[in-house]
This record gives structure tokens, sequence and C-alpha cells, in this order.
């Protein structure tokens, strides 16, 4: 009853919303060279960008959101591996998770499968999983080795405690793995549920008061939750973004209010054109 | 929002989830007159859960001195701000709880989050005294208290609509059918920190090196067992009783120590009825603080609990059973006193425990003989 309505709200929303909202068409560029890790790399100066308007989470309680209004996109990828690289406006790096601080965190989903029409834009519903990647800045400093929760509280550091907590403590570093990005497949506001599949890469970069994100993957993994994407093919993509300082974390966020196409450029033009 | 009754407020509610029950509540029974303050609960429960890196500022378990001391800081005062005055009519609050006041957008119920500031003094007022200053002589003048402070120990209140369950988006918050203890899924939990702003009551706590959020448990491996959480069976002041609280309309246990003290007595109360969250931890009301406090923090009945509480040395049924809070660590499902003796049983009616309400007094000589010494205690 509950998740009726609130499915059908959304559904009245998003209806509602399409017109008003340009959708651009995203281009992941055929480069035969490898795509870059690295958001600051060369390589993505000469890549078509696109705009995206991200509006505030309105639908489900926590309503919020809305500190980052536009976010560039651009993406490429190299018949084997496609990378996307979001930047949008942050004055504040906030890196940290403390007791009452919130970090800044930027995700993309794609349709697990790829049914006609897409499944709802606002992480899937029941029948239509979304498959979605989240970098998060404190990951981020911890993959450098900055940061942490040591840094915030330095009193702990070196502290002896029981040994029952190494246990938990492991189990914690097994969930974050090494990169600073997490996957994740959900169906809907409020199902968001973590994946063993560890196939995502990351890469960050905040410089001027915006952030760069490049997040890669092969394009096919195998893995029956992992979106095969697949040259010459559009794929559908949606976006949020959090700023952590203020206060912005689960629905608190700046979303798209509908799916962008992200077209993956044939190999074989561009091997042509070579 | 669903309609929900919610027997402490006398009249239904709004909340974010139809009305259901657990099989059996589990609740409590702290008699705040008893309470020394010594913190051994505090510590029992954290050696017990709050050991680990990250748990350092959390106490599940916290005694603090009212009216001036809080854990977090000002967790109390901060709700009752947010959810505006109210005033009691005939045993109904006509006020707003913490759900009719929040918008239902932004938050399904108001709160404040604490910060590490609030979350770092838990012994912030201790000992303070209210009421004014005091002159010399006055402890001499006054045969009865004019200032006051009184110790407040406080857990996770179980409740029965909680906030934290209500705001949690995930639905990552559980009550448990068959005992009602309240409990965050670790492994759903995302660290979002809504049920730390929601929980009026400040229990909700956030684990930030492993980004989820903690509470109390109820000692659930114990309560499975039968046996009283750690904070009951570690009290050496014997303030705690442990056991099951009924919902009015389904009838209450006269012979139960929980039922017998919340509704045939009555002198057992919520804490901050008025925040809707239908708490279940319940207090016996210090004798000696003005009644127009007390009523603020645990309701309408508080001046009745206090006089009932002061009568208690003729009234052989509440003298026996207050005798027999913290005289075994199993949790009593039955008690009955009878020509001057208490007696607690368990599930199976085995005896728990045998107390009498007044001990024949002892006199020995000064004299011991067999030692060769004189006692100073002949009695």
């Amino acid at each position: 009853m509950r998740a009726g309505s609130i499915a059908l709200a959304g559904l009245v929303l998003w209806a509602g919303a399409a017109p008003a909202q340009q959708v651009p068409r995203v281009e992941a560029v055929y480069h035969h060279a490898g795509v870059p890790g690295r958001p600051e790399a060369a390589d993505w100066k000469s890549t078509p960008a696109a705009s995206l308007t991200l509006t505030p989470q309105i639908i489900v309680p926590p309503n919020g959101g809305g500190a980052v209004t536009e976010l560039t996109l651009r993406a490429m990828h190299d018949g084997e591996w496609l990378a996307i690289r979001l930047e949008w406006a942050d004055a504040t790096a906030d890196r940290e998770v403390g007791v009452d601080t919130f970090r800044d965190a930027a995700a993309v989903g794609f349709p697990v499968s790829e049914p006609e029409p897409p499944p709802s834009p606002f992480m899937g519903d029941p029948d239509h999983p979304v498959s979605i990647w989240q970098w998060t800045a404190d990951l981020e400093a911890q993959a450098r080795g900055q940061g942490g929760f040591a840094a915030r509280y330095p009193h702990t550091e070196g502290v002896w405690y029981f040994p029952q907590d190494a246990a938990v403590q492991r189990e914690v570093r097994a969930w974050r793995g090494t990169e600073p990005v997490v996957e994740f497949v959900a169906t809907g506001f409020g199902t968001l549920t973590r994946r063993a599949g560890r196939n995502v890469l990351a890469a960050s970069e905040h410089r001027n008061g915006r952030w760069a994100v490049v997040l890669r993957r092969r394009l096919s993994t195998g893995d029956p939750e992992d979106p095969a994407f697949k040259p010459g093919e559009t794929a559908q993509l949606i976006v949020a973004v959090w700023d952590g300082s203020r206060g912005e974390v689960n629905g608190r966020k700046s979303v798209t209010l509908n799916w962008v196409p992200l077209a993956l450029g044939t190999t074989v033009k561009a091997d042509a054109g070579r | 929002m669903a309609k929900v009754w919610n027997w402490q407020l006398g009249r239904s509610m709004d909340y974010p989830y139809e009305e259901a029950h657990a099989k059996r509540q589990i609740g409590w029974v702290f008699d705040v007159n008893k309470c020394i303050a010594c913190q051994t609960c505090t510590m029992a429960c954290k050696m017990t859960w709050t050991s680990g890196r990250g748990q350092e500022y959390m106490w599940w378990n916290n005694v603090e001195t009212k009216p001036y001391g809080s854990y977090p800081t000002a967790w109390d005062l901060a709700v009752l701000e947010k959810i505006g005055p109210g005033v009691w009519k005939d045993g109904v609050y006509q006020g707003k709880t913490v759900f009719e006041a929040a918008d239902g957008r932004t938050e399904k119920a108001v709160g404040v989050r604490p910060g590490d500031d609030d979350w770092a003094h838990p012994n912030l007022g201790e000992d303070q005294i209210a009421g004014g200053p005091v002159p010399r002589g006055l402890h001499m003048n006054q045969p009865t208290h004019e200032r006051w402070f009184f110790y407040l120990p406080r857990i996770c209140n179980h409740c029965t609509y909680p906030a934290c369950l209500a705001a949690c988006p995930r639905g990552a918050i559980y009550k448990r059918p068959e005992d009602g203890v309240v409990l965050i899924d670790q492994s759903r939990c995302r660290g979002y920190r809504e049920c730390v702003k929601a929980c009026p009551y400040g229990k909700s706590m956030f684990r930030a090196n492993n980004e989820v959020s903690e509470k109390c448990i109820a000692c659930y491996p114990k309560l499975e067992q039968g046996m009283q959480t750690q904070c009951v069976e570690q009290c050496i002041g014997k303030i705690r009783g442990q056991g099951w609280v009924s919902d009015p309309r389904q009838g209450v246990r006269e012979d139960h120590p929980i039922d017998y003290l919340v509704h045939v007595r009555k002198i057992a109360l919520p804490l901050y009825p008025q925040f809707g969250l239908s708490p279940n931890v319940y207090y016996i009301p210090p004798i000696h603080v003005p009644v127009d406090y007390l009523e603020q923090m645990f309701g309408p009945g508080a001046g009745a609990a206090v006089e009932s509480y002061r009568a208690a040395k003729d009234d052989p049924v509440l003298a026996g059973l207050l005798q027999l809070f913290g005289s075994s660590p199993a949790i009593m499902e039955r008690f009955e006193v009878r020509e001057g003796v208490a007696r607690a049983y368990d599930g199976a009616d085995k005896l728990l425990a045998e107390v009498p309400i007044t001990e024949p007094p002892q006199m020995r000589p000064a004299y011991d003989r067999s030692r060769g010494a004189y006692r100073l205690d002949v009695t």
C-alpha cells in the first residue's frame, strides 16, 4: 500500500518532470588508446561534454539535497573498458565521516538489464533492479592513506581494544575494499544493497572548488548483476550527488529526474577513420 | 501517517506505520529513589557491548544528574523545545508528539542530531543542586529538602512506537515480534544517522569508523535465556526490575512485577511520555523533587506516584515487591507477598527469590568470648 502510493507519486512526478527537463544525449566516444583512469588526464579535454541539470530529491522522506544543480558528464570507451567522468562545483572537499560530519559522494546507476521502457529512474523498481556505483570522498582519502577515523579522533590511535573488535574491523575492511567506490544493486528508493562483486575502479580530484571523478569498468564482466555495455548501443544512466558539509546524505541528494542516454561509439567507425 | 493508540497519552496519535504489537513487550522499572549514580550499570554495559574502536563515546547505559545533567547535552530540552508546549487535560495529552510536530517530508520525527561536543560530557552537571543557593545552616533549619537533584539512569526505552525505526529510510531498524526489543540491522544500516536525529532520548549512536549506527540491544543473548540485562543484574543499589509490560487494553497481570507497578499501582511512570514513543522503561519518581518538574518529566501521574511510594512502608505488597528488585539474575515472571515474605517465580513457576519485607532485628553480645574481642556492631 505504502510502496504503491510512493511509486505512483514517483510516476506522476516523473511524467510531469520529463518535458520540463532537457535530457541531453551523452556520447561515450571510442578511444583506441585506452581509457584514462584519472580525472585530470589530458584525453578528457578532447571528449565531448554534456551538462546535466540536478534537482533536490523530493519523492520520499527525507526530502532534501539540491546543493549541486549542474553536473558535467563525459564518457569514453576503448572497446574493452568504459570510463565515465563526472565534474561538479563544490567549494569544500568533505572527506571525513565523523560522528556528526558527512562526506561528499556521487553515484551513477544503470538498469541491470535493458527493459523497454526503462525502469523507474528513482533507483529502479521491484522487477527491474538498477546497478549503482557510488564514489565517496572518505574512501578516496583512505585509499590515499589520508584522513580516516584516526585523523578526526586521534585519541583512539594505538589504544588497546577487546580482541573481538578485531573481527568487526576485519569485516568492515572487507566490504570497503581498496577502491573509493562501492557497488550496489537497488530496486527503488530505500533498497540499496551492497554487492559482493568488485568490478568498478574509481579515482577523483578536487581542484579549484570542483570535484572530478572517474568511474570505470569493463564493458562486460560476466556478472549477471552487472549491466553489459556494447559499442554502437545506447545505455541509460542516472546520477546523484551529495554535498557532505551541507548535511547531504541518503535521500537528501541532488538527482537527475530522468534516464540520460549514453551512446557508446562504434569501434568499427573509429577504426575506419584511423 | 497511520493512527495508533498510545495509552501513555490517553489518546491515539500519528505514527508512520500501522499499529502492530510484539507478542510481549520487554519493560523495566527503575526506582530513582534508590539510585546513587555509582555507574556500575554504566560500566557493566560498557565492558559488555561498547569496548570497541569507534565506540569510545558511547554509553548505551548512562546515569545523569537531573535537572542539570544530560547525555548527550540537553537531549531532553532540545526535544521539548521542538515539540512546543503541551498540557495534559484529564490524563489526555493535548500537545504535539515528535511525530505530530514533524512535516513528514524532510523528517518523520522532529529531533536534533548531537555533535561530538554533545557526546563528550557524560558527567555534565553531575551532583549540581537546583532550587537556589545554600546559605549556611539551611540543612539544619529545614526538616525537608528545599534544594534538590536526583539521578536518572537511562537506557534505550525499546519503545512501542520507536522514532528511530520510523525515521530510518531503509527499514533497517526493527522491533522483534517475540519480545519488542528494538534493533538496528547492522548489515542494512548505511550510517545515514536519521535514527540518531530522531531518537528523542539520544540512544541511537553512530560508529564513525564502521559507518553504522548502534544502540542498546537489551542484552538479547541473555534475554533469550530468561536472564535480566547486564545493567539490571549488576545494579548494586537493586533499583532495577525487568519483565514485561502489558497493553492495558489487553488486560494487565496483577501478579507480574512490572504490570503491578506500572498499571495496577501506577507508581512507575514513562520518561517524557509526551514525546509519543510509548517508552518502556518506567521510573518510580523521586519523592523529594517539586511535583511540577516531575510532571513535565514523567507525566500527570507523578504526584500520585510519589504519594503511593511514601506510603509503601504501610503497604506490604508494594514494599515486598520493591524488596524483590535485584534479588535474582533471572527475569521474574510472577510474584506474591504473603505473611511478610515476598517471593518471585520464573516462567516455569520455579522459586527465584524469597525476601522478608522486614528483617527481624538480631542482637549480638557486645563481647565475643570466642575471639576475645569487643564488637562495635551489636545489631
